[in-house]
């Protein structure tokens, strides 16, 4: 009974509070927000929507992976700000950053009324909202809890935990005074939502020029982006020495970086499977969107320490070979996006063990000097036990595909 | 000059010849005639082959319900027989005359293989092949069964059952010789069929050896196209060759085309090579290793041309996507 007079006292005294800000945060700023839609040429209908708000007189933010069909074929959609009822205005490209997933846009109609980015980031804990149109319903403010910086994430982003839903992709987080702290961009669902910091609006703002450019312009700074990126992300790796672990009689690599989070299983030694096994994997949980059919970024890792000392060495050998009779990129690509894998198979020695090395290739249609690496790996069997090792990277150039797989083979080995 | 007649079957075949020296010969269904014929489409006495004072024979229709016919089909009551293989149609029942002095086809010589297959179709030599067979199936079960919860000792129970499968392509061509008039030869069509599977079973130890060590070398490549292929078409042509199919083409044409099953069912499957590349895996223990491993600087070096094969191939695809859209504009 008391507990539920204070509940309700806590009730009566944080709603109003809270309910005032996000009032007041929504009336101010309703204006400066709106509806992204790209609408397809043929059909003229929606085909992906998203949120964007003014942070000049004419110029808007959103995600990347809104317009991305635009970008990815021009001459099949059109990309509209949808301001009020039946009033549809064009949208220009000015400038992405794919990596952060922002686009900023132009609008041919001009906005009093803006969003101001704040200086820094809120305390952890402070009170920010978010603001959006998740599925279509109209533009909503929801309020969420800053909770710093995502830990283990190569791409910067924010931790809110608030309600952010499909939709409201590109509209602005806010902290109490109404300054952009962020842009929404993906959730993990149960109210874990995720933004790209200010900072990084900040920068494709400053980058940005004031024309518009063509799409084959705007593919090259996205592949300039890919490029600067992969090399950001793998040269602490290929030059700081790798952190090894024991994984039964192999070796391999532990925390290799922050971004890079790894997994352990293996199989209860008394059930008698033949086979005892030990399996590690590594990856990251992000990654980069082109478009609905590519992503790239991403380095995944993942290694098996196979016992089966009970079995015949025949037998051994060919369950052990069968769990390499089959592997796949880790990143999504289609047809249209990538070639076929092209691959060399060798018996190599590595610190003088003989393994079985696949080493495949495919190349990117639309991003020249960008590939995805797969590599796979197998001890030749001894006294049926065997140690298979795999990575896959994503997006990366030949020069670090090469230098990765170098490093991996000299230190994922065999300690015998 | 002695006469002969032969009977044929519908396809043309002899089934019975008989020789005779006397001036007549009745033919028909009736017990009292020289040829007594099967056919009910014939007449107890259907017709009567005769010698005359000019010595010439003459076939004649003893007014039978069906008639004799001559090979266009005409109908004739009588007919003299001018050449040696003139064909005729009693009722249903085929027959060709002959002289004595008909020239017979130049003699066949022994073919090598035939004495391979009497060989192989020994009844030893057969059952040895077909207990490898068996074999290398309980093998395979046995390599794949694994855990307390592997049932490689009931699929054992399967072999019968997939050697009868085996079996039942001899079984059909043994099965169309008889419908066709030919001889079966089910024994020599079994040995050809179980020596081909020992010796693919052999060849697959073979090409995992070479696969395991050599993989990179064209001499492995060439070999794991080739081998299959032929000894697909000495199958195929051996067993078309104990059917003893006459026409070459037919022989060629039936021989390639089953061989080209082989080819042709992989080549019509999609594959996702985007996705999931395809590559060389096979293992072997460490025992079976017979050379030197590479260094991993050589793997990288070869690991260039994936490089610069893939790069031209996407480069292919952007300037076909640039043309493309160009004549879309």
């Amino acid at each position: 009974m008391w507990y539920r007079v204070f509940c309700g006292l806590v009730l009566v005294l944080a709603q109003p509070l809270s309910a005032d800000t996000a009032q007041s945060v929504f009336n101010n700023y309703q204006d400066a927000l709106i509806q992204v839609q790209v609408i397809e040429n043929q059909t003229q209908r929606k085909s992906a929507i998203g949120s964007g708000f003014y942070v000049s007189d004419d110029l808007l933010i959103t995600n990347y992976h809104v317009i991305a069909e635009k970008i990815q074929s021009e001459q099949q959609y059109q990309l509209m700000a949808n301001v009020g009822a039946d009033n549809k205005q064009p949208l220009d490209i000015i400038a992405v950053d794919v990596i952060n997933d922002l686009a900023l846009l132009r609008s041919p109609v001009q906005q009093s009324r803006q969003f101001s980015l704040a200086e820094g980031l809120p305390a952890q804990g402070e009170q920010v909202f978010s603001l959006g149109n998740p599925h279509d319903l109209g533009m909503v403010v929801v309020p969420g809890t800053f909770n710093g910086m995502k830990q283990q994430s190569f791409y910067p982003r924010l931790h809110v935990t608030g309600s952010i839903n499909p939709g409201m992709s590109g509209g602005p987080s806010v902290n109490s005074d109404g300054k952009v702290i962020g842009v929404n961009v993906a959730t993990a669902g149960n109210q874990i939502g995720f933004v790209v910091p200010v900072a990084q609006v900040n920068a494709l703002l400053v980058a940005a020029s004031n024309t518009v450019p063509d799409i084959a312009t705007l593919k090259q700074k996205i592949l300039q982006q890919l490029l600067t990126n992969q090399q950001q992300m793998l040269s602490p790796l290929l030059n700081e020495d790798w952190q090894m672990q024991a994984l039964g009689k192999g070796q391999v690599p532990e925390d290799i970086a922050p971004f890079v989070q790894c997994w352990g299983r293996a199989t209860e030694p008394e059930q008698d499977n033949g086979i005892d096994t030990a399996t590690a994997s590594c990856g990251q949980s992000e990654q980069i969107y082109l478009s609905a059919g590519l992503t790239t970024g991403k380095l995944e890792m993942q290694f098996e320490w196979l016992d089966g000392k009970d079995l015949h060495p025949l037998k051994f050998n060919h369950h052990y070979q069968s769990r390499i009779s089959y592997s796949g990129a880790d990143n999504r690509a289609g047809k249209h996006d990538v070639t076929d894998f092209n691959c060399h198979s060798d018996i190599v020695a590595l610190a003088g063990v003989a393994t079985r090395v696949i080493f495949c290739v495919r190349a990117y249609k639309d991003y020249p000097e960008l590939f995805d690496a797969l590599y796979l790996a197998a001890t030749v069997a001894q006294e049926q036990q065997g140690f298979i090792s795999h990575f896959t990277l994503a997006g990366v150039t030949r020069e670090n595909a090469k230098a990765f797989a170098r490093k991996f083979m000299e230190a994922v080995i065999w300690q015998s | 000059m002695a006469i002969l007649i032969e009977l044929l079957n519908s396809q043309g075949r002899v089934t019975e010849r008989h020789k005779f020296s006397q001036p007549q010969i009745s033919l028909g269904r009736g017990y009292n005639n020289d040829i007594i014929l099967l056919d009910p489409h014939s007449c107890a006495e259907h017709a009567i082959l005769t010698l005359n004072e000019q010595q010439q024979w003459q076939l004649t229709d003893m007014d039978s319900v069906n008639g004799v016919h001559n090979q266009r089909g005409q109908r004739v009551s009588q007919q003299p027989i001018t050449q040696s293989g003139q064909e005729f149609t009693l009722g249903k029942q085929r027959l060709r005359i002959l002289f004595s002095d008909h020239p017979v086809a130049a003699t066949q010589p022994l073919h090598a293989t035939e004495r391979l297959f009497q060989l192989l179709s020994s009844p030893w030599l057969l059952l040895g092949a077909i207990l490898l067979v068996a074999l290398s199936l309980g093998y395979e079960f046995w390599l794949s069964g694994i855990g307390e919860d592997s049932q490689w000792h009931k699929q054992l129970l399967l072999i019968p059952f997939i050697l009868l499968m085996f079996a039942l392509w001899p079984i059909l061509l043994a099965v169309w010789a008889r419908f066709t008039g030919r001889e079966p030869r089910l024994r020599p069509q079994l040995a050809l069929t179980f020596s081909l599977l020992v010796v693919w079973a052999c060849w697959d130890i073979v090409l995992a050896l070479l696969n395991f060590n050599h993989n990179n070398s064209i001499l492995t490549q060439g070999l794991s196209y080739l081998l299959p292929t032929v000894m697909l078409l000495a199958f195929f042509w051996l067993s078309f060759a104990l059917m003893s199919i006459q026409r070459r083409w037919l022989h060629i044409g039936l021989t390639l085309l089953l061989s080209g099953i082989y080819w042709l069912y992989p080549w019509t499957q999609q594959t996702d090579r985007h996705y999931s590349p395809q590559y060389q895996y096979q293992l072997l223990p460490q025992a079976w290793l017979m050379r030197q491993p590479a260094t991993t600087e050589r793997l990288l070096e070869q690991s260039d041309s994936l490089f610069v094969e893939t790069a031209a191939e996407a480069g292919q695809a952007r300037v076909k996507k640039a043309a493309k859209q160009a004549s879309v504009e």
